[in-house]
């Protein structure tokens, strides 16, 4: 489903934030990205969703060839991916449903299908009731489930979370991760999930990789932190 | 395909962008203020510069060439210079004046002792016949008085001389300043709205993210902000064409008996409409292109 091949990314100001990364991450896998900052995780994932183009090398998602897409056909694209980011980024000026439809809005769904889908997918994430909210009267935890309400709800092959409980406290923290396994269990959604969580790393146990300085240090299906790593 | 979904979904868009100028309601508020105030401005230095455009026009037009015929030949042979006078380029008019109706225009300017006077000299009339000439161009008058003074059988032809010309000058000036200010005026007021409205959209730039991070096409994420723009332009150009049909029909009604017929003021119908019309478009055109430049600074891939 993911795939990188001697995948460099050099920035502009000299940074070689991706250097020679190999990886293979196969459909329906749950995987977790860890690193220090400024490890290159960031970048990483920028790379998957077309937000940075590789300087060198192939990154391959969901089929595509992502450095081969025209700048045009980028939107289409990105709708192979859910993202959900550590600051939610909800549209504050939107409701809840309203956030959550958007998604399925720009893909042209037929009304009914997307009133539907969106309460089939609030439903999942546990924030029916909160349909009409606008995001300011919610709380942190229920902020970034409706982001993920929104990456989910048109069946993404690719969900990605940048730091989903970095702003969140250890108990909404692992709702929010029991919510993404739940998610990888029914809707066989490969899930990326960069933290700097131990706790969690160490409680709900996938493979994980460990990034450093630009380059992949272990990648182990047995999951935890790697001793002498913190 | 793009295409086909955008206006298909044109009516969505517009609910969305009054959607947005509602919930963003203070700017909103201030990016219609900007178009009004900016548009009464333009609108109401318009007015004034076209209206003494006309006026400069109408003077001009009231300059005029005097030909005064030679005094020995008849009105009949005088009257066969007519052609020869349309001829010249740049003559728009010629009026002949026979030798009895210069005497009567004579007779006309004296007092009563004076019309006595002059009305003993019927029998022989010691005038000449002469034309009026109306020009094209105020500006070609001098050359035309000359060309008109060479031809047969005229004793001479006048314009006014020096001070028409300086006259005409003046005016010329007049118009082409008030041209430039007006043109000025409305690139700057062309700026200041574009900039409000980028403002609004700067701050919505979070927005315009994720609707790129969900997939929306650079069109569909364009659209509503354009539509917007054109919401705006509409609304804010509301107040100056009120201000502008109230306050130039009041101007005209009261304007009417004070100015003399040479320096009237233009009929206000259709020309508040024309006013209108050019208002809304600018308005529209504007919020328009303003808010198309600004988003796309924030589409780039």
């Amino acid at each position: 489903m993911i795939k990188l091949e001697n995948v460099t990314k050099v920035y502009k100001t000299g940074v070689r934030a991706v250097n020679n990364m190999n990886i293979d991450i196969g459909e329906g896998e749950f995987v977790y990205v860890i690193g220090p900052t400024g490890a290159g995780k960031s970048t990483f994932i920028k790379l998957l969703y077309r937000e940075e183009k590789a300087s060198s090398g192939k990154v391959i998602v969901a089929g595509q060839d992502v450095s081969k897409i025209k700048n045009r056909k980028v939107p289409y694209f990105r709708r192979n991916i859910g993202v959900v980011f550590q600051n939610f980024r909800l549209l504050p000026k939107k409701t809840v449903f309203e956030n959550v439809a958007f998604t399925l809005e720009v893909t042209d769904t037929p009304k009914v299908q997307i009133r539907k889908k969106v309460r089939r997918t609030l439903e999942l994430v546990g924030l029916e009731d909160k349909a009409n909210a606008f995001p300011h009267e919610l709380s942190g935890g229920q902020q970034q489930r409706v982001a993920i309400a929104r990456a989910i709800v048109n069946s993404p092959k690719v969900l990605i979370a940048d730091e989903p409980t970095g702003n969140l406290d250890p108990d909404t923290s692992n709702e929010i991760i029991a919510l993404l396994e739940r998610i990888n269990e029914v809707n066989h959604t490969t899930i990326l999930v960069v933290t700097h969580d131990k706790e969690i790393v160490q409680k709900h146990k996938k493979r994980t990789i460990l990034i450093e300085d630009g380059c992949i240090k272990t990648d182990t299906s047995v999951g935890g932190y790697v001793d002498g790593i913190h | 395909m793009e295409f086909i979904s955008c206006i298909r979904n044109l009516p969505k868009h517009c609910k969305t962008a009054f959607q947005n100028i509602w919930r963003n309601g203070v700017m909103s508020v201030s990016s219609i203020f900007a178009v009004t105030i900016t548009l009464l401005l333009i609108s109401v230095i318009g007015v004034i510069a076209i209206n003494i455009q006309d006026m400069t026009y109408s003077i001009e037009d009231s300059l005029t060439i005097y030909v005064q015929m030679d005094r020995e030949i008849s009105d009949e042979e005088a009257q066969k210079l007519l052609p020869e006078i349309e001829a010249i380029d740049g003559v728009k008019t010629a009026t002949f004046s026979s030798k009895e109706e210069e005497l009567d225009k004579l007779i006309e300017m004296q007092d009563e002792d004076g019309k006595a006077l002059f009305e003993s000299y019927r029998e022989n009339n010691p005038l000449g016949a002469a034309y009026v000439v109306e020009v094209n161009d105020a500006q070609q008058i001098d050359a035309v008085t000359e060309q008109i003074s060479t031809l047969d059988h005229v004793n001479q032809a006048t314009s006014g001389g020096e001070s028409t010309h300086a006259l005409v000058n003046s005016l010329e000036t007049i118009r082409n300043g008030g041209a430039i200010f007006v043109v000025g005026l409305t690139i700057i007021a062309l700026f200041m709205i574009a900039n409000t409205i980028k403002m609004t959209i700067t701050s919505r730039q979070t927005e315009i993210g994720i609707m790129r991070m969900v997939g929306a096409s650079n069109w569909y994420i364009r659209l509503p902000y354009m539509l917007e723009g054109i919401f705006i332009g509409l609304l804010g150009s509301l107040i100056p064409i009120l201000v502008i049909y109230f306050g130039y029909t009041w101007l005209y009604s009261g304007a009417v008996d004070l100015l003399p017929a040479m320096l009237s003021l233009r009929e206000p119908f259709p020309f508040i409409w024309q006013c209108s019309g050019i208002m809304v478009a600018l308005g529209c055109g504007v919020g328009l292109i303003g808010s198309f430049v600004s988003v796309r600074k924030f589409l780039k891939f």
